[in-house]
Parts: C-alpha cells; sequence; structure tokens
C-alpha cells in the first residue's frame, strides 16, 4: 500500500477496525493528507453511524393481531384443503396411481383366478351332471328293476320294442320326479325323459355299493346340458348319473374346470389323466411356481377323467384357452377349445401368461382327440 | 412478542427490503417461534433464539426466489466494479434520487437497502445494524470471508452514493 495510492477500497474494513496493524497504520498515513480519501471515509463513518442509528420499527397493532389469529388457525385441525398445492398435487397423483395400479392388477389377475364352475356356483345355467345324490333304497331298487328291463328289451332291436323301451325311460324318469330330494340328478333324468329319445342300450355297473346308470342314445338327437357350460351338445351323447345308494347327504360338489393365466407349463400341451398319481404329477408340473406348491385338488378317478390343454408360454395377457365342448362317439371322445388372443388395440400388461384349462368328464376309457376350434 | 416484536420486525423489513413481505417474514418467525416453543432452552437468549429463526427463515425464502429465478437482479453481479458503480447509479437509480428527497431520513435508509441485492443487504443489516462480526457473518450466509468483506465495502459504497445527494440537500 503505497502513501500516495488511495485507499478507499480499504476504508470499509478500516472502519471496522480489520486491517492488521501494519495496513491500518497506512490508512492512517493516507488519510492524514488525502483530503478525498478523508471526505469518502467520513461518509462512510456517518453512513455506518446512521445504520446504526436507525430506530427500530413498530409494528402495527394489525401485525400482533395476525400472528393470533394465524396461530388460532393452525390450532384448528389441518384439513385437506389448507394444504399447500404442491402437497394437494402429490396427493392426488398419489390417489390416482393407487387406482391405476389397483385396476391393472385387477386386469391381470383376472385370468389368473380359477374359475371352479361347480353346480354350486351355477345351478341354472349349467345343470352339472354327474352329480352325487343321496337315493333312499327303494327307488334305487325300483331303477334297478326298470333298467334290468331295459337292458333285456336292448337285446330285441326292434320298431315294436321302441314304445317299450320309451315307456320303461318314462317311468325311471317319473320315479326320478318322484324322489324328494336330488333336484339336479332329477333335471338330468328328466331331460333325458323330456327328449323323448328312444333309450335301445342300457347298462348298468354296480361298483362298490353305487350304481351307475349309462343310458346310451343311438336314434334321434337329444339335448343335454353340458358339465360346465350349459351349451348344447350334438347328437350321439352320453348321458350318466352316478347315483349313490346310501341315504346321507348329498356329497361335496366336486370342482369340474380349473381355469387360468398362470401355469408351470411353458409349452403347448394337452393330457388327458385317469388315475390319482398322474393328477397329481400333473399338478405338481403345472404348479410347481408356487412355493410349496399347493396339493392337487381332490378328484374321484373312479369317476371321473380329467382333460386338460396348457397353452404355453404368452407375451402378455390377454391370451386364454377354453375347452368349448366336449363330444362323445361311440369310439372317441373329441375335446374341442378355443384359444383367445388379445383383441387388437387393446393395452394388455406385458407379463407373460400361461393359459390352461383342466376340466372333468364322465370317466371314459375312449381315446381323446383335441381339436382346436377357430 | 411485544418485547421481542419491534426488533425482530425490524430485522424482517431490513432483511427483506419491503415492508410487506418483511411484515410476512417477520409473521413467519413468530408462528415458527410458537410451534417449535418446545426447542427453546431457556438457558438461550429468546431475542437471541427469535433472530436465528427470522434469519433462516429469511434464507429459505431468498433459496425458494433463486430457485424459481426470481433473483432478477442476479446479472448485475456479473459486471465489472468499474462498470458498476457510478454509471449504474446515473441511469437506474436517477428515479430513486427524486423518490429518496421526499422522504424522512429512516424512509430514505429503507429505500436505498432495498436498491440492494438480499445477500448484500443481509451483510449491511448483519454488520452495521445487528452489529455482527464478519466470522459470524460469512458462517450464517455460507460465504467466504473475502467474500463478505468485498461485498460489505462495496454494498456500503452505493449506499453512500444512494445517500449523498439527499443528504446534501437536507
Amino acid at each position: 500500500m503505497s502513501d500516495t495510492a488511495h485507499v478507499i477500497h480499504h476504508l470499509s474494513e478500516y472502519l471496522d477496525h480489520a486491517l492488521t496493524a501494519q495496513e491500518r497504520h497506512a490508512v492512517e498515513k493516507h488519510l492524514e493528507h488525502c483530503k478525498e480519501c478523508s471526505v469518502h471515509f467520513k461518509e462512510l463513518q456517518h453512513l455506518r453511524q446512521r445504520l446504526k442509528a436507525a430506530p427500530e420499527l413498530t409494528p402495527p397493532e394489525s401485525f400482533y393481531q395476525g400472528v393470533l389469529e394465524q396461530i388460532e388457525r393452525d390450532k384448528k385441525p389441518f384439513l385437506i384443503w389448507d394444504w399447500p398445492m404442491t402437497t394437494k398435487a402429490i396427493a392426488t397423483f398419489g390417489v390416482v396411481m393407487v387406482v391405476v395400479m389397483v385396476a391393472r392388477e385387477a386386469r391381470r389377475s383376472e385370468p389368473e383366478l380359477f374359475a371352479p364352475v361347480s353346480p354350486a356356483a351355477a345351478p341354472e345355467a349349467a345343470p352339472a351332471a354327474p352329480v352325487s345324490v343321496a337315493q333312499p333304497a327303494t327307488p334305487v331298487a325300483l331303477q334297478s328293476k326298470t333298467l334290468r328291463k331295459a337292458m333285456g328289451a336292448s337285446s330285441v332291436a326292434s320298431d315294436e320294442k321302441k314304445g317299450e323301451e320309451n315307456k320303461d325311460v318314462d317311468q325311471l324318469a317319473s320315479a326320478a320326479r318322484a324322489r324328494e330330494s336330488a333336484p339336479a340328478a332329477d333335471k338330468a333324468l328328466d331331460l333325458s325323459g323330456a327328449s323323448g329319445a328312444p333309450v335301445a342300450a342300457a347298462s348298468m355297473n354296480n361298483v362298490g355299493g353305487k350304481v351307475a346308470l349309462q343310458a346310451r342314445d343311438i336314434n334321434g338327437p337329444a339335448t343335454q346340458g353340458s358339465f360346465a357350460e350349459g351349451q348344447q351338445l350334438p347328437a350321439k351323447k352320453e348321458i350318466s348319473a352316478t347315483l349313490s345308494t346310501a341315504p346321507s347327504a348329498a356329497a361335496p360338489a366336486q370342482t369340474t374346470e380349473w381355469k387360468g393365466g398362470s401355469s408351470a407349463i411353458a409349452s403347448f400341451r394337452t393330457a388327458v389323466i385317469t388315475s390319482d398319481a398322474d393328477w397329481k404329477a400333473l399338478w405338481a408340473q403345472h404348479q410347481q411356481n408356487q412355493v410349496p406348491p399347493p396339493p392337487a385338488p381332490a378328484v374321484d378317478f373312479s369317476r371321473y377323467t380329467a382333460v386338460a390343454v396348457f397353452e404355453g408360454s404368452k407375451p402378455s395377457s390377454g391370451y386364454a384357452v377354453a375347452i368349448t365342448d366336449i363330444e362323445t362317439g361311440p369310439e372317441t371322445i373329441t375335446v374341442n377349445y378355443r384359444e383367445q388372443a388379445p383383441a387388437a388395440g387393446t393395452v394388455n400388461a406385458t407379463v407373460m401368461t400361461q393359459p390352461y384349462d383342466i376340466r372333468l368328464i364322465p370317466k371314459t376309457s375312449l381315446p381323446v382327440t383335441f381339436i382346436k376350434q377357430p | 412478542m411485544r418485547e421481542n416484536g419491534p426488533r425482530i420486525y425490524s430485522l424482517a423489513v431490513r432483511l427483506s427490503g419491503n415492508l410487506a413481505d418483511g411484515q410476512d417474514l417477520a409473521q413467519e418467525t413468530f408462528l415458527k417461534a410458537y410451534k417449535n416453543w418446545g426447542n427453546f432452552r431457556g438457558d438461550a437468549d429468546l431475542s437471541t433464539w427469535l433472530y436465528r429463526i427470522c434469519l433462516n427463515a429469511w434464507k429459505n425464502r431468498v433459496r425458494y426466489e433463486k430457485r424459481r429465478s426470481f433473483w432478477r437482479h442476479f446479472s448485475l453481479d456479473a459486471k465489472s466494479e468499474e462498470d458498476e458503480q457510478p454509471r449504474e447509479l446515473a441511469s437506474s437509480d436517477a428515479p430513486l434520487d427524486h423518490r429518496l428527497e421526499s422522504m424522512d431520513r429512516g424512509e430514505q435508509l429503507h429505500a436505498a437497502l432495498a436498491e440492494l441485492e438480499p445477500e448484500e443487504r443481509a451483510i449491511v443489516v448483519l454488520r452495521d445494524m445487528e452489529d455482527k462480526p464478519y466470522e459470524e457473518i460469512a458462517r450464517e450466509l455460507h460465504l467466504p470471508l473475502g467474500t463478505v468483506k468485498s461485498r460489505l465495502a462495496r454494498s456500503r459504497e452505493r449506499l453512500r452514493l444512494l445517500l449523498q445527494a439527499p443528504e446534501k440537500q437536507s
């Protein structure tokens, strides 16, 4: 700091006594003979005094009132409309996101939900047979007698006999109607009776105290409610009603269909299951992604055969497979199924899905053919 | 509140540079003090505690304003010093000179302070009105000590020039 140079830039610090002793000395020396800097310093000094001496402001009474009112307002519960705009926006966004996610989740898991179609679930739309029915001993005996008659009649395949056979069927139907319990079985039997179809052959199996009735219609077309969806089946149908001779209450309803969009079987496959061991093996494979794998549903393979279609892995939701109907011919059983792809223009979750449909049909030893419907 | 009212109110108005914002800041200070009363340790001075709340609230506001690019005069800082001083005052502050003439001394002081950038104003207020040492100002405003010194010198110079004309007239 030379003696001749102005010290204006140091005056602020000099004012605050913030200079080193040497610097302060130089400034003081300069101020002694430099009028310009001296005046400048005096003005700064004056400014500082003025600032320091500035009187405190007196808040108006309204200021205190405002603070008190604000405190009172804050004591009240904090309602949603008191939230700041950003909080409201975030909350709204959050609610919308939750709704969207729930909707997406619901949509995604829709095909995964098992769609068990049981008689109990839809007694009106799907009069399902086979149905276990509690039967008083007498009607069964009566029925057996009637059946024996029918069997005898079947050996004589003549037009004259047909009237008698019809009579037998009517008798069977009326016997069934007369029963107090088992409305579902009645329905099945009523249908066979009401169709007026001549029964040419009827076979009776007595297995373990249970009477299995098989009535085969040879001639005319007959309609019969299907096992699951109640659709109309074409001619050559097998009507099966398994009747329990025990006078106990109805057995728990058997689920006859399992359908969904998530299986561990990742490539296309069809299956016909006739034994419990095979059923358990298939189910273990089907559910192996789940920990622990749920047990296979109980199925009585003395009464049922399971048919299954696994579509394999699909790239998104919206795919499905459904067994549309089951045709029973004299030498083969045809399982018709339809694949469903997501409709164009729909938004689908990009998750791997494995649609499947497993259905129980009355026990059969006939070969099963799977036919894909367009 | 009434005891510390004038002090906090003055500080808030001076820091804010205008009455409306200052009143708002002072109100916020007292509300925060009310809500955080449990945090006030009796051993500290109440007035100091309120001063700190007020300063922090002011800093939050400045940060908020900065973020919203409300600091319109920011670009002036970038100019060189010689460019900044006399010419600027001659041009942009000319109307203020006229306004200052019609004000009383207290109003003149506030109007001149309002012309400073928020941080510069805060440095002047804390140093010359609150009598805080450089180190504390640097700490509170998160600025290097040298910056505090240079900005203080610059701000004082601006105030000196601003208040010179009405002073001479009187």
